[in-house]
């Protein structure tokens, strides 16, 4: 038999050379060597490439198993080891690439197997420690492989087997014992990193700064911080506690692919947009300037004058609102209104007028009105842009509503107020979880109304329920418009819905399915009329208990009578 | 009136009928006192109902409270029954207690069958926001603002925080330049921390502070406004037990750089409630002492879109974006020194569009520059009332020299007595935009300690004309002003001590 001296191993990057054992068996060789071995370091990094391959020769020596138990471990001295720890700590930090062998002994349960990942997750987190590098992947640079296979008879596996490639290699092979004790033997104290791991921030910094300095003081680790830290290395945006007390409130990072595109990028940007939007969103695919988007703004403009007139005769003088007629004072103003742009376009087309041409996009589309126009040039544009009704059909209908943003032209697209949506106390920063009523727990920030019905036919798809018709009724604003075309004036808005109505209303008996999260019950439910005639919410619903402080409230109000 | 004079003339839609019924059939009883005649409102966590008082009781009692005389009408607001009782408790009780301002919609009734709560209010012929936002003139601003921080000045002085001031929360009736502050189910009482903090306990260490998600170190400041740890990027130093300890560069390991992969640190939570754009950068910031200094920045977010004619201003996606768009519009540098006031640190590396300070002339230069974009485009029609703000901030911009107020030169600018007319008015209406544009700048101070309060802001001299004329006045006397000023910390915590640099 024969045993190893894990001293010895420092004879990694040497030539195997003779050692002479004395009788008194004192190992002397051991010094020299590792001296030896520094000024070999120096060398290596010269001519590194070649280093490496030198170095991989196995370099265990054998010796008389009881000289190793007798006298070996005893007769190292201090001076020696600090020698020993300090080459192979280079020799991590400078060259190791340590690779994790996958395969598994064969028979190894899944309680053994878990131990196993454990101790290789521990493993892993002593060699990053000294600085040695991980890969995930073998390849010819490996220096050395760790397995939890038995290493004695690699010579029968496969030649395909890593095991056998690496040994055809010179790498190093290990098993999971003698990993532990290498790294034992330099001082990495596995325990404390196992337990700095798990408590790690609770015992914050100071623990790490400890560690750090009881652990391998001499040496930087960048490794280390690496493994427990995500560095920034790209765009970033990061808010956090100076304290470090909380964790921190943003962690955002982006790819620089990810910010290639300057039309899409993930953050807000300034778009500034006009008409009223909100500059964040901008005008989007609307060109304001174009004939179509000119003519329907004048209208608008037009229908609403009288009462911005009204409103500015109200305020002319005092911030009390004077609702006698006064006379009207305007500041001129040089800058291009609706008005200038509607006249510009009209003179534009009247020159033109007779070619038949087909110029911008908006004329294209709209050569019906084009055409209008050019007959009639004195007609009202009112009149001009309510003309396409019925006849113009699906396509142009479609076309009038282009989901244009915040569109001030279109008229209130639901009878009923709705209102950007405020969340309720939740207390998360989890968007991802924003759900039906927004009442639930982790939800964070709020949604309108559109988007609500977006995400609740999406659940509603995603739950398989029969969602084929899209409910109407004032909710979904969306869906409404994409069959209202653009109403000019009121009267035709209180036409228009009539009709809609009729259209709309074999769908109407199906319920609007109403996803939310019930407080009371605390749950996710994906219809309200399901929900609350469910035994919990009932029982819940009938106890006054419940409701007492209500109910005190009410008595009070009550007595005010 | 719009609502109103659509309301008589629309037809009520069959579903809304039903609903309507069905709200009749749950509610015995509710026949005979109310008759309900249509939905006017959907929210969050309830629907609203116009209503006539088929009694009269309620608008007799509470005829103050209702805009024109002889109203019959009330709103019924159904609290749908996925809220908690707690939480529809907690919001009905604010509005019994806020009940005695006639800015502030008062509870006139209440009533519960089984889980559905049903609250009476009364009924306000408002006009919504979207219809005037872009043609209010300055001085209907100016009213509209001070209806609204008069409505606020009271619920601040109950100590109470609204947590979400927004146009749709606010009914407004430009004709009768009255409005109206509703929908307190996110409002909350705002904690005394003056108190906590004059308890001199020593067994309360700075750091077991630190622990509690109510703390926020943004109110241990003392008067002179330095901040002990201004420099939010510098390491920080905390001298425990005489030793000196780092705390964000340990020994290379930088926390402003990188963060822990495990992270095993709790979360901080902060009630966030409120409405995406209108959340102050506190409340973006999970501060655990917020204020009702926080409906003030939304007061801010308001008065922002009426000046540049923008709404919503805002888009915010999530809090993260809410963040990044004040950076925009502001720079980086000052939500950072914001940030530094609660605690934190804030880094912003590498974004295109996100640049250390906000677009040249901060908040002036970028509402003109979004109204130039109109001015541009063409998008304002030609009797738009903008133009005034836009001329008003071209000159106080990029025309230093005069001080005096410039008529445009074109051929239609009038001569004569006219002409004077016009100067007059225009001088009027410049005075009202600086001092609005300066009201601005005090609801979008940064640190909610420097922030005004409703009532100070009441005093700016853009309201010089209504607290002239009297008529309006209605201030409750309240103490909040001193109690904000009087939570000053005093620095006699000896264990801790901290030292940027």
């Amino acid at each position: 038999m024969v045993a190893r001296s894990p001293l010895r191993e420092t004879d990694a990057n040497l030539q195997q050379r003779p050692v002479d054992v004395g009788e008194d068996g004192i190992v002397r060789g051991g010094l020299v060597t590792k001296k030896r071995t520094l000024e070999r370091i120096e060398l290596q990094e010269r001519k590194k490439c070649k280093a490496e391959r030198a170095r991989s020769i196995e370099g265990a020596v054998k010796v008389n198993k009881t000289t190793a138990m007798k006298n070996i471990e005893p007769k190292v001295t201090p001076s020696e080891l600090l020698d020993w720890q300090n080459n192979w700590k280079r020799i991590m930090r400078r060259e190791s690439r340590i690779y994790f062998d996958t395969a598994d002994e064969t028979e190894s349960s899944k309680l053994v197997k878990s131990k196993m990942d454990k101790r290789k997750d521990l493993l892993k987190s002593g060699f990053v420690s000294l600085g040695a590098q991980i890969t995930q992947f073998f390849d010819c640079n490996v220096t050395i492989v760790i397995t939890r296979r038995p290493i004695d008879n690699i010579h029968l596996l496969p030649e395909s087997d890593i095991l056998s490639r690496a040994k055809k290699g010179y790498m190093k092979v290990w098993g999971y014992e003698k990993a532990f004790r290498f790294l034992k033997n330099l001082d990495v104290e596995l325990h404390d990193l196992e337990k700095t791991r798990q408590t790690w921030m609770h015992l914050a910094c100071q623990i790490y700064c400890k560690m750090k300095s009881c652990m391998v003081r001499p040496i930087e680790t960048p490794g280390l911080d690496a493994m427990i830290f995500n560095y920034f290395k790209f765009p970033h945006v990061y808010m956090f506690d100076l304290w470090q007390t909380w964790a921190p409130i943003i962690t955002l990072e982006w790819k620089p692919q990810e910010l290639k595109d300057l039309k899409k990028l993930p953050y807000p940007v300034l778009k500034m947009g006009t008409f009223g939007r909100c500059p964040f969103i901008g005008d989007g695919n609307c060109d304001e300037t174009s004939y179509r988007r000119v003519i329907k703004r004048y209208a608008r403009d037009k229908s609403n004058k009288n009462y911005a007139l009204k409103l500015r005769r109200m305020y002319q003088f005092s911030a009390q609102p004077n609702l006698h007629q006064q006379e009207l004072i305007i500041i001129p103003h040089t800058c291009l209104d609706s008005k200038r742009c509607y006249e510009t376009w009209k003179s534009t087309v009247s020159e033109e007028s007779g070619e038949e041409e087909q110029t911008s996009s908006a004329s294209c589309k709209e050569s019906s009105k084009t055409l209008k126009i050019r007959q009639e040039p004195s007609v009202e544009v009112g009149e001009l842009v309510l003309e396409p009704k019925k006849p113009a059909t699906m396509g142009l209908a479609r076309q009038e509503t282009e989901e244009f943003p915040d569109d001030l032209c279109d008229k209130k697209k639901s009878r009923v107020t709705q209102e950007i949506k405020a969340s309720g106390a939740h207390q998360s920063n989890d968007v991802a979880t924003s759900f039906g009523n927004g009442l639930g727990p982790t939800t964070a920030s709020v949604m309108n109304k559109n988007l609500k019905t977006l995400s609740r036919l999406v659940v509603d798809r995603r739950l398989g329920a029969k969602a084929t018709n899209v409910p109407h009724g004032p909710a979904p604003q969306c869906n409404e418009s994409v069959q209202k075309p653009a109403e000019i004036n009121d009267e035709q808005t209180t036409k228009k819905r009539k009709v809609e109505a009729k259209v709309t209303q074999p769908t109407k008996n199906e319920v609007v399915k109403n996803a939310g999260y019930c407080e009371n019950c605390r749950v996710k439910y994906e219809s309200l009329d399901g929900h609350i005639v469910t035994e919990k919410h009932q029982l819940f619903a009938q106890n006054d208990f419940n409701f007492e402080m209500i109910d005190s409230l009410i008595e009070k109000l009550r007595f005010q009578f | 009136m719009d609502k109103s004079a659509v309301g008589a003339v629309e037809e009520v839609p069959q579903d809304i009928k039903d609903e309507m019924g069905r709200l009749y059939s749950d509610i015995p009883g509710l026949e005979e006192d109310y008759e309900l005649i249509d939905k006017i409102g959907e929210g969050t966590f309830s629907s609203v109902y116009k209503a006539k008082d088929l009694k009269g009781k309620i608008c007799r009692k509470y005829d103050t409270h209702f805009w024109s005389l002889g109203s019959k009408y009330v709103a019924l607001k159904k609290i749908y029954v996925t809220s908690s009782p707690q939480r529809i408790y907690n919001e009905l009780n604010l509005l019994y207690v806020l009940t005695g301002c006639t800015r502030v919609a008062p509870l006139c009734d209440a009533t519960r069958v089984r889980d559905q709560v049903i609250a009476v209010l009364p009924y306000y012929p408002h006009e919504e926001f979207r219809n005037f936002y872009r043609d209010l003139p300055i001085k209907g601003i100016k009213m509209y603002l001070w209806e609204m921080l008069q409505a606020l000045s009271f619920v601040h002085s109950k100590g109470i925080i609204h947590r979400d001031v927004k146009p749709t929360n606010f009914l407004y009736n430009p004709e009768l330049g009255r409005g109206v502050l509703v929908d307190f189910g996110l409002a909350e009482l705002q904690v005394d921390y003056s108190n906590e903090l004059a308890e001199k306990d020593n067994s309360f260490s700075m750091k077991d502070r630190r622990n509690q998600e109510q703390f926020c170190p943004c109110i241990l400041r003392d008067f002179t406004g330095a901040s002990p740890h201004q420099g939010a990027t510098t390491p920080m130093v905390t001298i425990q037990n005489g030793k000196v300890v780092y705390l964000n560069n340990v020994n290379g390991v930088d926390l402003t750089k990188g963060y822990p992969k495990n992270e095993t640190r709790r979360i901080k939570r902060a009630n966030r409630a409120g409405t995406r754009g209108f959340r102050a950068p506190e409340v973006l910031m999970k501060c655990g002492s917020q204020t009702t200094k926080i409906d003030i920045w939304s007061v801010g977010v308001i008065l922002f879109s009426l000046l540049a004619r923008r709404f919503p201003m805002f888009q915010s996606l999530d809090d993260t974006d809410s963040l990044l768009e004040l950076c925009t519009i502001f720079g980086w540098k000052k939500i950072r020194k914001c940030a530094a006031l609660h605690g934190l640190g804030f880094e912003v590396s590498g974004l295109k569009y996100i640049k250390e300070n906000g677009p040249a002339g901060e908040l002036k230069g970028f509402v003109y520059e979004l109204l130039e974009k109109e001015c541009q485009t063409g998008t304002l029609p030609e009797y738009s009332i903008a133009f005034e703000t836009y001329e008003y901030l071209s000159q106080e911009l990029h025309d230093k020299r005069s001080i005096e107020p410039r008529l445009p030169d074109v051929e239609s600018t009038p001569e004569g007595p006219e002409a004077y007319e016009l100067k007059k008015y225009q001088e009027e209406i410049w005075s009202d935009h600086y001092w609005c544009f300066q009201l601005l700048e005090q609801c979008f101070e940064m640190d909610p300690q420097k922030r005004s309060s409703a009532n100070e802001l009441l005093r700016s001299a853009f309201f010089n004309e209504i607290n002239e004329s009297g008529v309006y006045t209605e201030i409750e006397s309240t103490d909040e002003d001193d109690s904000d000023r009087s939570d000053g910390f005093d620095a006699g915590e000896n264990d801790v001590v901290l030292i940027s640099g």
